[in-house]
């Protein structure tokens, strides 16, 4: 019965110092380490509703959790046979400053960094905008799962050129991938 | 019995706690996250590659609702599709129904010569002079403010490749965007593919150029310079409610209806846009644009404010 009695009181002086010890943990964590790194995106650029016939929406998705290579996927492909042949063609047309990751397959690092300068940008002010007719949208995802968005519209400043160069970076690093 | 009636409580009591200690420490993770983000669930299940079609098609169903809530019919909103390749009906069928039509951008970093250039503005010119004769001959159903406001705005609308260190993504693509420059000159912005869509594709890129260029009189474009439009009776009989839509940070689907429309009936496109497929629908395009004095009695409000 002593026995019985030790393991009862035992119990909640474990569970507080256990659950206690876990919190301050998490919370001087939360302090001293940077944050979890981004390893995911969904970047879309919204076409109108199909009845107008206009522009397909576009998404792209980078997951770059694990493998050496992020793994990048373009909706609608922009890889069509057509399309494969004629940028062979226009790579010798190609301007000396096509950037460093044109021509190159994107490794997680550079993603996880593309994703972090994407969510730098989306911490701006807003840019305003009214009657968007071009609706943008990213979401973000850390390693630890927690998961940044922001909605917009196309502009010429701002976090959309941030989207629009990632995501152009994105197609060119798929286009590298499809010609291997 | 009554000491293992203390324990078992003092059990469920200990194991309560640690929960909502677990609870605290995950409330803290996201409140020291990014500011002014919309924070999501903190643990939210990761999403496999394989998944990723169902998933982002889900998200733009999401996104259509939410964009254009209540505006599209059901079949409107489902996702875009993956066309593997241009098509433009047939001219001569008349019923034949529009589809979205893209030639990829070809980027890096877009080679366009001078000729494919010459073209590209000789339509756009060609463009504007339809439209001009359009707003012309509408003038008196316009009435002089929003007459003169659209006239200026249609003439200092531009054309040009889209920029590289703006708006990169369109060289891949073989659309155009409309949208103010930085300059805040309205502003189109080709990507590479718009020239192959020119070439093969005349009709079809006519249109497409009306209709960016007519984005300039979208309704909140309008509202925003004039604080009225002229569209309301046709929003209203195409059952688009624009009536918060050109707040800060808003969406229009009526800049996508009125200058559709307008382009239609300026450069025909040879197809038949979805959107007016139906007989009711058709009404609503034949009285794109009624007289000043109709529009007062359908819609009292923007009209009058056009009087003023």
């Amino acid at each position: 019965m002593s026995k019985f009695f030790v393991v009862v009181l035992a119990f909640p002086l474990f569970a507080v110092l256990g659950c206690s010890g876990k919190n301050t943990v998490t919370s001087s964590a939360i302090q001293a380490v940077p944050p979890s790194p981004f390893v995911e995106a969904y970047l879309e650029y919204v076409g109108p509703p199909q009845r107008w016939a206009g522009p397909n929406s576009v998404i792209v998705h980078i997951f770059a959790r694990d493998s050496d290579t992020a793994d990048i996927k373009v909706m609608p492909s922009f890889l069509r046979p057509y399309f494969a042949r004629a940028s062979h063609e226009n790579r010798s047309l190609a301007s000396p400053s096509s950037g460093p990751l044109l021509g190159n397959k994107m490794t997680r690092v550079m993603a996880r960094e593309e994703l972090t300068r994407l969510a730098s940008a989306m911490s701006g002010p807003e840019q305003p905008f009214f009657g968007c007719l071009s609706p943008i949208r990213a979401r973000l995802v850390r390693a630890d799962g927690s998961v940044l968005e922001r909605h917009g519209c196309r502009d010429t400043a701002g976090w959309p050129v941030t989207l629009s160069q990632l995501v152009s970076r994105s197609i060119a690093a798929t286009q590298v991938a499809q010609a291997q | 019995m009554y000491t293992s009636g203390i324990a078992a409580l003092v059990i469920v009591l200990g194991l309560m706690g640690c929960g909502k200690a677990r609870d605290y420490g995950a409330e803290k993770i996201v409140t020291h996250s990014e500011t002014g983000f919309r924070i999501l669930s903190q643990q939210q299940p990761t999403t496999e590659a394989a998944d990723f079609k169902a998933l982002s098609e889900a998200l733009t169903k999401k996104a259509r609702t939410l964009d254009f809530a209540g505006v599209a019919p059901e079949p409107d909103r489902r996702p875009a599709a993956d066309s593997p390749a241009p098509a433009i009906p047939d001219p001569e069928e008349a019923f034949n129904l529009c589809g979205p039509v893209e030639f990829p951008g070809n980027a890096p970093w877009v080679s366009i010569s001078e000729a494919e250039w010459k073209e590209v503005q000789k339509a756009f010119s060609g463009v504007k002079r339809d439209l001009t004769a359009w707003l012309s001959k509408s003038k008196s159903r316009l009435g002089q403010p929003v007459y003169d406001s659209m006239k200026k705005r249609l003439q200092s609308t531009e054309i040009r490749i889209a920029s590289r260190s703006e708006q990169p993504d369109i060289a891949w693509r073989g659309i155009g965007v409309w949208g103010p420059s930085v300059e805040k000159i309205p502003t189109i912005d080709v990507g590479a593919g718009f020239v192959r869509l020119l070439r093969d594709e005349l009709r079809r890129a006519r249109f497409e150029l009306a209709r960016l260029v007519a984005q300039s009189w979208s309704p909140c474009a309008l509202e925003k310079q004039i604080q009225a439009h002229p569209w309301g009776p046709f929003l209203g009989c195409m059952q688009i409610d624009e009536g918060q839509k050109c707040g800060a940070g808003s969406y229009s689907e009526g800049g996508w209806a009125v200058s559709s429309a307008i382009a239609a009936k300026v450069a025909a496109p040879g197809c038949l846009l979805p959107a007016f497929a139906t007989a009711e629908s058709r009404h609503c395009h034949d009285q794109l644009l009624l007289p000043q004095e109709l529009r007062a009695n359908l819609d009292p409000a923007s009209v009058g404010k056009v009087k003023q």
